[in-house]
C-alpha cells in the first residue's frame, strides 16, 4: 500500500506492506541512523521522532505514521554544521560505540524542544528508553545538559580539545623547495619532551560519523540480490534429530536454500576467537544431528525476504528423539547425568565421560602446609550467575562473493583474523579466498569474540551464490549467543592473627553450557587475575569446567576475573570481620606491590612461556586512598542504624592484565599521503580504543589527530592482530612502533631537504624544523618523497610483541541502601579509581570505566539468565533481563590514577577490563556492611536479600 | 513481526472501526500504540484498525455516574505519557494514577506510544503498574461493539415501494461497562475499549502508590496503591490494590471492609499501626500472587503485606492532613 509522509522535511510517497515496521521501512529507504537492537521497543536504538515525539520504530507499523512528520538523526545536523546536541555528545565523550547515539540524540532533542532548561533527573528520564551498554550514561547526561546550556546561549567550557576544521580545509600543495625561514627566535624549534597529543582529551576519531547517523555498522548496507537468512533452533535441551524434512519449506516461493546437518561437512571446531593453535575443546559442528540446548542450531534458510525465510522455518518438519538433559553444573559430572559430547565425536575435551570440558590446576608452595601454619582458616562458597553481554547491536553478518570469487564476510566480529581461520576450515576455502571486513561494532564486551553466525552465512553464500544477510533477533541473542560463565567458587584462606595471608586457595566449578568455547581460558583467567593480587607463599587454584544443556558461555568483559574477584574480595571482607580488622588494612597488608612478581600466572598459562611478570607500575595504594576517602570509609563503615532503610559502604580492589596466551602480539601499518595525512591500519578487536591509538601515532609523528585516518579492519589489508580486545597496550604499541619507523623516514627525507641531519630535526604540528629554525611541512616531505628524487612511499609496517605482562589496577567502592522490609538494594554511589598507566585520553578512559561500572551494577543486582525446568530460557528480552538505564544509575565518581608503565606506549596500560572486576564485590561488601549478614550469591535481588534477612532473624530468634 | 497481517485500516469513524472488528472471517484487532501488538508476533492477526483519528485521546471531567457522582473519563487512545503528566491526574488522589502510568514502563519511548486502551486490553502481559492504579479507583471500562446486517430488499421498503435497497447495511451498536478488574475475563474479541471512567475521589482523600523492582525503574515485582478517605477520625472509604509484573491487580476488599467505619487511631492522635497491621494480617490471607521469573509468589505475598501497610499508612496520613487543612479553612 502507498504511504504518504514527511521524512526529514521531504514529502515521500512510499510503498509499504501492511505488516512492515517503521524501522524496516526507514532502513530500507537508507535512513541507517535508525538501528535495530530489539523487537520490543525496549532498547531505543530505533528511536524516531513522530510528529516531534520520540517513539520506538520497531514496534510502530510504518502505516501508523501515514500523514505524520518523521525526523531522524540524518536531519539533525551534518558534519560541517553539527546540532548543539551532536557537538556536545562529541565534546563530552558521550559517544563510544555510537550504536545507541542516534536514539539518544533524538530523545534529547525532543526534550530540549519542550524544556530548554531540564534538570539532570529530567534528562535521565528523557533518555530512559535508550539503553546504552558502553557509557554508563554519565557522559550522555552531561552532554544533554551542556547542549541545553549552549542552546540557551550560555558560555560553557569545552570538555575535550576543541574541534579542528583541519580535515575539511582545501589542500594547497606547497613546493618541496619552499622552505620557511625562521620568523621566531632561533632555537624555538628545539626538541621538546612535552607531549602535544597524548594526554589530551581528543575528540573520538569517528564521532562525527556516529552522531550524524552515517552508515558505519555492519548492517548499514543493502546489496543487490541479497537474500535473508533465518535460523531454526532446537526447542529441546537435548535431542537427536531422527528425521528432518525440508521439502515443503524448500518449495516455498522465494526460498533459495536450506541447510541442515545433512548438507554440511561434520567438522568439529571451537567457536572461540583465540590464537592458533586453538586450545579447544573442538566440540561444536556447524549443524549437527544432535542438539544440546534450547536454541541450538537445527537448520538455516535463505530466502528473498525475511518473511519468506520465517515462513520456511515453520514448514521444516523435524522429528526429535528427546534425550535426558542436565542443567545443574553440580549434577553434570554425576554418573547419572547424560553425556553431551562423545569422545569419538570431539577432540580436546578434558573428560567427556564426566562432562568435563576443561580443567586446570596450579599451585605455588604448598597450601595444605600453609593452612596448617595459619592461626585461622576461613572458608566460603560464592555463586555467580550466567549473564549476557547484551550489546545493543545484535550479531549480524553479510557474506557474498566478490568479482574474483573470493568470499567477502562483512561482520561485527571482534576476532576478524580468527574468524577467517575458522571459516577456512569450515568452508574448505583457503584463507586467501576469504576476506573479512569489520566495520564499526555496536558494542562487543566479548559477545562478538566468537564465531556465532558467520559460518552459516558463508555456507549459504556458497550454496546460493548470492549475498546473504543473517542477523540475530534480540531473543536469539539471549538463547543462541554467548554469555559469562556461571561459577561456584570455594575460597579457603589461612591467615595469621595479624592478618598476614599464609595460604590462599580458590576452587572453581564453572558452567560452559553445551559447548566449551572459552572454557579453559576464561576459567584459567579467574585464578590468574585474582589470586596473585595477594601474593603469599602458598597459593592454589583449580577449575573444573563442565558441560550442561544450556546455551554456551564465552567471553565477557573481564574474562573470568569479575567472577573471581566477587569471591576473593567478598572473602577478604569476611576474613577481616573474623579477625576484627579493618578490611582496607587487611588488603594493604597483603596486596601486591611494585617490584613484586605476579605469581601463579606462569603455572596457569597455556604456553608456560617464561614471560617476565614483575609489577613495574602500581597505583593501587592511591586508588584505595581515593575510594576510601570518597566513601568516608572511617565515618560510615560498620554503622548499622537498625532502621528500616540500612546504609552500608563496601570496597574491593582488582588487578587485570597478566596474559595466559603467551606474549601479546599486534601489528600496524602506516602510510604517508601527499597532504601530510597518514593512513593507519591496525587490527583492534572492536575499535573502541581507536582514538587512543591514533593519538599515540600522532604524537610520535608530530602531527595532529586529524592527520591520522584510521581504516576499518579488513583482513586483506590490515596487518595481523592476535589480540581480540582493543588493547591500547598491544595495538597502541604496534602503532607506536610503526610510527617511529615512519618518523625516521620522514626525518631522513626532510634532512636532505633542509640539509640537516635527522637528529637535529623536530616535528611539531605537522611541521619539521631544523635547529636553525627553517622548516617544511610533512606534506612537502610527502611530495618530495613521491615526486622528487629517490621516489618512494614513506610507510612502515611493524609488529609488536611484549614479553612483559603489565597489570592495570583499581579500587572500587559503593554506598548502598537496603529496604529491610522488601530486600531491595539501592546503590547510591559508585566510586572507581583506576590505574591504567598514563591516561592517553582522560575523557575516553573515564567513559570506558563508567560503562564497565554500569555493567557491573547489573551483574551485582539485576542481571541473571534464568531457565525453566526444561532448559527454556525465561529471560529473553530486555525487560525480564534487566540492564541499567539512565534513571537507574547511581552517582558515579571516576578517578584516573596515573602511573607510567615502562613497557606501555607512553606509559599506558588498559582501563576497559579492570573497571568491571571489583564493583560487584564492592556492592556485596556494602550490603554486608549494611545488614551485618552476607549474601554470597549474585545478583543481589530483593528476594535473595530478604531471604537472608529472614533467615538471620530466625536464627537470632531461635 | 505480524507475519500474516495483510490489511491495515485507518478508521475515521468509530462505527467503521466497530464494523471492521466485528468481521468473523478476517482476524481483525484494534491498533492503538502498537508497542505490545508488534512485539507479540501474533501470527493469527490478519488485519488491524488504526484508532488514532477517532478522537479517543482525552481526559475529561464533567459527567456523572448513575449514582450522581462526578466522573473522570479517559479516552482509550490517551498515552501513558499523557496520563503521567496530566495536571488533573497529578492532583488526583495524590497522583496515584499519574505515578502508576509513569512507572508502567521504564522507557519514555514506550510511554509515548503505549495507550490506556492498549494497556487494558493487554492485561497482565502489559507489565503495567497502571492496572493497579485503575483498580484502586474503581475504574469501569466502556466497551463498544458493532454488528451489521445485510438485507436484500429488491422490492423496496413498505413505505417506499419500488425503491431498491439491495446491499443496504444496517448497523447495530452495543455498549457496556465492566470493572477494570474483570476486563481480562470480560473483553470479547469484537469489542473496542472506548474509555475508562471512575468516580472522582473525595478531595479530602489521600492516595499512595509504591512499588519495588530490581532497579529503580524495573518492572514492578510488586506494586501497591491505596486511596483512603478519612472523616471524623474514621476510615470513611478505603481502596487497596496490589499488582505487579505478569499478574493482574488484586483488590483487597476484605481489608477495605474491615477498615471502613473504624477509627484510624486508638488514642485520637496517632495512627493505630497495630490495628492496621492486624487487619492486613487477617485480610490478606487470600492474597496468593503468582510466581514470575523475577520473583516467587511467596516473596510477593510476604512483601505484599509490608507494601500494603505502607500505602495504607501514607494514604491515611495524607487524608488526615488534608482534612485538617480543610477544617482550618485554608
Amino acid at each position: 500500500m502507498e504511504l504518504e509522509l514527511s521524512i526529514n522535511g521531504v514529502i515521500e510517497s512510499l510503498d509499504v506492506a501492511p505488516n512492515e515496521s517503521l524501522l524496516s521501512m526507514l532502513r530500507r529507504e537508507g535512513y541507517y541512523s535508525v538501528k535495530h537492537g530489539c523487537e520490543t521497543g525496549e532498547c531505543g536504538a530505533c528511536t524516531v521522532l513522530v510528529d516531534g515525539v520520540p517513539r520506538p520504530a520497531c514496534v510502530t507499523l510504518a502505516t501508523q505514521t501515514g500523514g505524520c512528520t518523521l525526523t531522524t538523526v540524518e536531519s539533525l545536523g551534518n558534519a560541517r554544521t553539527l546540532h548543539p546536541l551532536q557537538e556536545a555528545f562529541i565534546d563530552t565523550g558521550a559517544v563510544q560505540c555510537g550504536f545507541c547515539t542516534s536514539g539518544m540524540l533524538l530523545s534529547a532533542a525532543a526534550l530540549l524542544k519542550q524544556n530548554p532548561s531540564p534538570s539532570e533527573e529530567e534528562v535521565r528520564e528523557a533518555l530512559s528508553g535508550n539503553l546504552c551498554r558502553c557509557t554508563g550514561y554519565a557522559k550522555p547526561v552531561q552532554a544533554v545538559l551542556r547542549a541545553a546550556a549552549l542552546m540557551r546561549g550560555e558560555a560553557v567550557q569545552p570538555v575535550s580539545s576543541p574541534a579542528s576544521d583541519r580535515a575539511f580545509q582545501p589542500w594547497k600543495p606547497e613546493a618541496p623547495s619552499e622552505i620557511q625561514t625562521p620568523s621566531a627566535t632561533p632555537g624555538e624549534a628545539a626538541r621538546t619532551n612535552e607531549l602535544s597529543v597524548v594526554g589530551r582529551s581528543e575528540r573520538k576519531i569517528d564521532a562525527i560519523k556516529l552522531v550524524t547517523g552515517k552508515p558505519a555498522f555492519t548492517d548499514d548496507i543493502n546489496m543487490r540480490g541479497m537474500l535473508y537468512a533465518r535460523l531454526l533452533t532446537s526447542p529441546h535441551a537435548h535431542a537427536i534429530i531422527r528425521e528432518i524434512d525440508v521439502s515443503e519449506a524448500r518449495a516455498l516461493p522465494g526460498v533459495h536454500a536450506i541447510l541442515t546437518y545433512k548438507d554440511v561437512p561434520r567438522l568439529a571446531y571451537n567457536s572461540a576467537g583465540q590464537s592458533w593453535p586453538e586450545g579447544g575443546p573442538h566440540d561444536q559442528y556447524v549443524l549437527d544431528e544432535r542438539v544440546r540446548f534450547v536454541g541450538d542450531r537445527v537448520a538455516v534458510v535463505a530466502a528473498e525476504t525475511i518473511e519468506a525465510a520465517e515462513q520456511a522455518l515453520k514448514l521444516i518438519k523435524v522429528e526429535y528423539e528427546i534425550l535426558p538433559a542436565v542443567f545443574d553444573l553440580r549434577m553434570s559430572t554425576s554418573s547419572q547425568a547424560p553425556r553431551l559430547h562423545l569422545a569419538e565425536d570431539s577432540s580436546g575435551v578434558s573428560d567427556p565421560a564426566h562432562n568435563v570440558a576443561a580443567q586446570v590446576q596450579a599451585q605455588v608452595g604448598d597450601v595444605e602446609r600453609g593452612f596448617a601454619q595459619s592461626d585461622l582458616v576461613i572458608e566460603g562458597e560464592y555463586l555467580v550467575p550466567q549473564v549476557q553481554q547484551a550489546p545493543i547491536e545484535n550479531h549480524v553478518a553479510v557474506t557474498c562473493w566478490d568479482e574474483d570469487r573470493r568470499l567477502v564476510v562483512r561482520s561485527n566480529t571482534a576476532a576478524a583474523y580468527h574468524v577467517r581461520r575458522i571459516l577456512s576450515s569450515l568452508t574448505g576455502l583457503p584463507p586467501r579466498r576469504i576476506r573479512v571486513l569489520r566495520p564499526g561494532v555496536g558494542g562487543n564486551f566479548g559477545a562478538k569474540q566468537d564465531l556465532v553466525i558467520e559460518d552459516l552465512c558463508a555456507l549459504l553464500t556458497l550454496a546460493t551464490d548470492r549475498p546473504i544477510r543473517l542477523e540475530y533477533s534480540r531473543t536469539e541473542e539471549f538463547t543462541s549467543s554467548r554469555s559469562r560463565h556461571a561459577q561456584i567458587i570455594r575460597m579457603k584462606t589461612g591467615v595469621k592473627r595479624d592478618g598476614t595471608i599464609v595460604a590462599n586457595s580458590m576452587k572453581v566449578l564453572a558452567n560452559t553450557g553445551a559447548y566449551g568455547a572459552h572454557a579453559l581460558a576464561v576459567q584459567s583467567n579467574t585464578g590468574a587475575q585474582t589470586l596473585p593480587i595477594y601474593p603469599c607463599p602458598n597459593m592454589y587454584f583449580e577449575a573444573r569446567v563442565v558441560y550442561t544443556n544450556l546455551p554456551p558461555a564465552g567471553a565477557f568483559r573481564g574474562y573470568g576475573a569479575p567472577q573471581g574477584f566477587f569471591a576473593l574480595e567478598s572473602h577478604i571482607d569476611e576474613i577481616a570481620r573474623q579477625l576484627d580488622m579493618d578490611a582496607l588494612d587487611l588488603r594493604r597488608k597483603n596486596w601486591i606491590k611494585e617490584g613484586d612478581e605476579i605469581r601463579l600466572v606462569r603455572e596457569l598459562s597455556a604456553t608456560k612461556e617464561n614471560i617476565e611478570r614483575i609489577v613495574r607500575s602500581c597505583g593501587l595504594p592511591e586508588c584505595l586512598r581515593i575510594v576510601g576517602e570518597g566513601l568516608h570509609w572511617k565515618e560510615k563503615r560498620g554503622k548499622q542504624s537498625g532502621d528500616r532503610f540500612q546504609k552500608g559502604v563496601g570496597i574491593a580492589i582488582a588487578m587485570h592484565g597478566p596474559t595466559l596466551i603467551g606474549p601479546a602480539m599486534a601489528s600496524a601499518m602506516l602510510k604517508l599521503n601527499e597532504d601530510g595525512s597518514f593512513n593507519l591500519l591496525v587490527g583492534t578487536g572492536d575499535g573502541s580504543s581507536d582514538t587512543l591509538i591514533a593519538q599515540i601515532t600522532a604524537e610520535v609523528l608530530g602531527v595532529q589527530i586529524e592527520d591520522i585516518i584510521l581504516q576499518p579492519l579488513d583482513t586483506d589489508t590490515t596487518p595481523f592482530n592476535a589480540d581480540v580486545t582493543s588493547s591500547v597496550y598491544s595495538s597502541g604499541g604496534a602503532a607506536l612502533k610503526a610510527a617511529e619507523q615512519v618518523r625516521e623516514q620522514l626525518l631522513e627525507v626532510a634532512g636532505r631537504m633542509l640539509k640537516s641531519t635527522p637528529g637535529q630535526l623536530n616535528i611539531k604540528d605537522g611541521r619539521i624544523s631544523s635547529s636553525d629554525g627553517r622548516s617544511i611541512t610533512v606534506s612537502q616531505v610527502a611530495l618530495q618523497s613521491l615526486y622528487g628524487e629517490n621516489r618512494h612511499q614513506i610507510m612502515a609496517i611493524a609488529s609488536w610483541m611484549s614479553t612483559l605482562a603489565p597489570a592495570s589496577f583499581g579500587a572500587q567502592g559503593a554506598e548502598v541502601e537496603i529496604d529491610t522490609e522488601t530486600g531491595v538494594v539501592r546503590v547510591l554511589k559508585c566510586i572507581s579509581a583506576i590505574d591504567a598507566g598514563r591516561a592517553i585520553n582522560r575523557v575516553i578512559a573515564e567513559g570506558q570505566i563508567e560503562g564497565a561500572v554500569a555493567q557491573a551494577l547489573g551483574y551485582a543486582v539485576s542481571e541473571e539468565l534464568l531457565y525453566d525446568q526444561r532448559g527454556n530460557m525465561l529471560t529473553t528480552d530486555l525487560s525480564s533481563y534487566r540492564i541499567f538505564n539512565a534513571p537507574d544509575m547511581p552517582v558515579l565518581e571516576t578517578h584516573l590514577v596515573e602511573t607510567s608503565e615502562p613497557g606501555g606506549p607512553y606509559g599506558a596500560k588498559d582501563a576497559e577490563e579492570v573497571a568491571i572486576d571489583a564493583m560487584a564485590a564492592a556492592i556485596a561488601n556494602a550490603v554486608a556492611d549494611a545488614l551485618g549478614v552476607r549474601v554470597r550469591q549474585l545478583p543481589l535481588t530483593p528476594e535473595r536479600v530478604l531471604r537472608i534477612l529472614r533467615a538471620q532473624a530466625q536464627s537470632h530468634n531461635g | 513481526m505480524l507475519i500474516n497481517l495483510l490489511e491495515y485500516h485507518w478508521a475515521e469513524d468509530l462505527d467503521d472501526a466497530l464494523l471492521l472488528l466485528a468481521r468473523s472471517d478476517v482476524k481483525t484487532v484494534p491498533l492503538a500504540g502498537g508497542t505490545y501488538l508488534l512485539g507479540s508476533e501474533n501470527e493469527e492477526i490478519q488485519a488491524v484498525v488504526d484508532l488514532r483519528d477517532l478522537n479517543l485521546a482525552y481526559i475529561e471531567e464533567g459527567a456523572r455516574d448513575s449514582r450522581g457522582r462526578p466522573l473522570l473519563r479517559i479516552g482509550s487512545m490517551t498515552t501513558l505519557t499523557t496520563l503521567a503528566t496530566s495536571p488533573i491526574l497529578r492532583d488526583l488522589a495524590t497522583g496515584v494514577l499519574a505515578q502508576s502510568a509513569q512507572c508502567s514502563s521504564s522507557s519514555q519511548l514506550i510511554r509515548n506510544s503505549a495507550t490506556l486502551g492498549g494497556t487494558l486490553a493487554t492485561g497482565a502481559s502489559s507489565q503495567a503498574d497502571l492496572l493497579t492504579g485503575l483498580a484502586v479507583l474503581d475504574t469501569e471500562v466502556v466497551l463498544r461493539s458493532g454488528s451489521k446486517t445485510q438485507v436484500n430488499l429488491v422490492g423496496g421498503l413498505p413505505e417506499r415501494p419500488g425503491f431498491a435497497l439491495s446491499g443496504v447495511t444496517f448497523k447495530g451498536k452495543q455498549e457496556r461497562r465492566v470493572s477494570s478488574l474483570l476486563l481480562a475475563d470480560e473483553l470479547r474479541e469484537n469489542e473496542l475499549i472506548i474509555e475508562a471512567a471512575f468516580p472522582l475521589p473525595d478531595p479530602g482523600s489521600g492516595g499512595s502508590f509504591m512499588r519495588i523492582g530490581r532497579t529503580q525503574s524495573d518492572a514492578a515485582l510488586l506494586n501497591a496503591a491505596a486511596i483512603v478517605e478519612v472523616k471524623d477520625g474514621n476510615y470513611q472509604r478505603v481502596r487497596l490494590a496490589l499488582g505487579g509484573v505478569n499478574m493482574l491487580p488484586v483488590r483487597l476488599t476484605a481489608v477495605e471492609r474491615q477498615l471502613e467505619g473504624q477509627p484510624i487511631s486508638s488514642e485520637g492522635s496517632t495512627l493505630d499501626i497495630q490495628r492496621l497491621a492486624n487487619t492486613l494480617q487477617t485480610g490478606m490471607t487470600g492474597f496468593q500472587p503468582p510466581s514470575d521469573v523475577r520473583a516467587t509468589g511467596g516473596y510477593r505475598r510476604v512483601v505484599g503485606m509490608n507494601l500494603a501497610f505502607r500505602v495504607l499508612e501514607e494514604a491515611t496520613n495524607v487524608s488526615r492532613w488534608r482534612n485538617m487543612v480543610s477544617s482550618e479553612g485554608r
